[in-house]
């Protein structure tokens, strides 16, 4: 399989606290990859460096072979644990937003996506609610075509049908060669549709591999598995 | 997609200055004519109430004018890179040095237009018969002014002094965006290491200028504090001291420009 990420050695210490401690990883094309650990553990501090919004303290993070910057924004689509448009924006300003930066953006699917939820397009996001501004946020994510998506925590702040709906929507909207890499501590929500897993604790990671051999090697789920790896 | 930043941009800061220069109008013509309908209708008994009215005039014109400052200087920046909008604005395909072009453009446009709506709102507020017969002597005193204080003739001082208003506004814009990005680019503290980073940009930018304006002075027959003075003052009127400003200005927006660009590309530190 062709590698579309790569971290050598990538450390992120903030003050004295160590985020990520000489982390090696490398994440092929193709694969729906769930980022797990428990609060604190690194994993957010890893998708911000992997979309340039952290810089790291020492080591490297190759993303089709290069460092974060203009291109490799291109290739990533990013959807961060937080609200980041303005409130008073309506839906067709973010539509256009995104059309006009991002080239790879199809606003067809966009609009489709918005109907089924019935989301109106005329709507300022701050009438919405938090689920719904998070719905927004995804939709227009996951409307690129983008070799990497980094999805931070996608479904921690909204309710269990539409959680159903946004996994779906991560599966049936991705390229076939493109990769997702699922940020989140609810495992069993997102278990069914993962590839891979990789585990991570205390800025390290713990276990990396795909989800049918953890299952085998280990007889159980990925779930009970962290529950048991990440026990208090 | 400078361009399409430059768009948002100004899409994103006229929703909160073309409202506030909206009002100014609103209060300008307001005022207007209530000042006629005051001069012509004069009654000692509302003395303090027009006073009232000119001091909230004068208060609301000093209001919109620090307001525009704040948010272009200060506040747009910031939360449009360093807070949650950040986490937008930073994965956009675009390079650091578009992004500060496009917020520096856009704000010394809008500096521009708030100085032009100030000097109207001024202008409109204070013309009568009486203004209109002294304006040719108004133009002459400015005239003189503008030789004095940049040391040209009128037509030159004039362009030399526009430059020198442009590149200093330039340069105060990018001053405070490079304060702003080193002061986040450490995990803890980010304001305070900001305001202390610019009082020490402020202080040694400071010194120069005086070093420079002592120095330029001396072999024009000042010397010591009473050339600073002097010089300070554009009393001189040789020139010297107006270009030095503005290639100084240059200098200093220049590096401000690439540190802010370094720090925004190699020191990002969103937490």
């Amino acid at each position: 399989m062709e590698t579309l990420m790569e971290c050598r050695q990538l450390s992120k210490h903030y003050g004295n606290k160590i985020a990520l401690d000489h982390i090696n990883l490398t994440i092929e094309r193709g694969r729906i990859i769930g980022l797990l650990g428990p609060n604190g553990s690194g994993k957010t501090t890893l998708i911000k460096l992997i979309n340039g919004i952290l810089t790291p303290t020492s080591g490297c993070l190759y993303i089709n072979g290069q460092i974060p910057g203009v291109e490799t924004k291109k290739a990533v689509s990013y959807l961060p644990e937080r609200t980041y448009f303005n409130s008073w924006m309506k839906v067709t300003d973010i539509l256009h937003f995104f059309s006009d930066f991002y080239v790879d953006f199809d606003s067809r699917r966009a609009l489709e996506m918005l109907h089924r939820l019935n989301i109106n397009e005329s709507d300022r996001l701050r009438t919405m609610s938090k689920g719904t501004k998070e719905k927004v946020q995804l939709i227009m994510v996951m409307s690129r075509d983008a070799d990497l998506y980094c999805l931070d925590e996608p479904i921690g702040g909204v309710d269990p049908a539409a959680r159903d709906y946004i996994l779906q929507t991560i599966i049936t909207n991705y390229r076939e060669n493109a990769t997702v890499l699922i940020s989140t501590h609810l495992i069993s929500d997102i278990e069914n549709v993962l590839d891979d897993a990789i585990f991570i604790q205390g800025g390290r990671i713990m276990l990396t591999g795909s989800v049918d051999d953890i299952r085998m090697r280990e007889g159980k789920s990925v779930d009970a598995l962290f529950r048991e790896v990440f026990r208090c | 997609m400078l361009g399409k930043l430059i768009k948002y941009e100004f899409h994103a800061v006229s929703r909160f200055l073309l409202p506030l220069h909206l009002a100014l109008i609103l209060i300008t013509f307001v005022g207007r004519f209530y000042v006629q309908f005051a001069l012509d209708n004069i009654n000692y008994r509302f003395a303090l109430f027009h006073v009232s009215l000119v001091m909230f005039y004068v208060l609301a014109l000093f209001a919109i004018f620090v307001l525009t400052y704040v948010y272009l200087y200060i506040l747009r920046p910031h939360r449009n890179w360093f807070s949650d909008e950040g986490y937008l604005m930073h994965t956009l395909p675009v390079t650091p040095a578009q992004h500060i072009w496009s917020k520096l453009i856009v704000s010394v446009c809008w500096i521009i237009m708030d100085l032009f709506l100030l000097g109207l709102s001024i202008f409109l507020m204070m013309i009568n018969p009486d203004v209109l017969q002294s304006w040719p002597k108004f133009i002459e005193m400015l005239q003189e002014m503008v030789v004095s204080f940049t040391g040209f003739d009128y037509v030159l001082g004039t362009i030399t002094y526009v430059i020198s208003l442009l590149v200093d506004c330039a340069r105060g814009i990018l001053v405070v965006y490079m304060c702003m990005a080193i002061g986040h680019s450490f995990n803890q503290y980010k304001l305070l290491i900001s305001i202390a980073i610019y009082i020490g940009v402020y202080i040694g930018t400071s010194l120069v200028n005086t070093l420079a304006a002592i120095l330029l002075a001396i072999p024009f027959g000042g010397s010591g504090f009473s050339s600073l003075f002097i010089v300070s003052n554009s009393a001189l009127g040789t020139g010297k001291m107006t270009w030095f400003e503005i290639v100084f200005s240059l200098v200093v927006a220049t590096i401000a420009f690439f540190i802010t660009q370094y720090f925004l590309s190699k020191q990002l530190n969103l937490e």
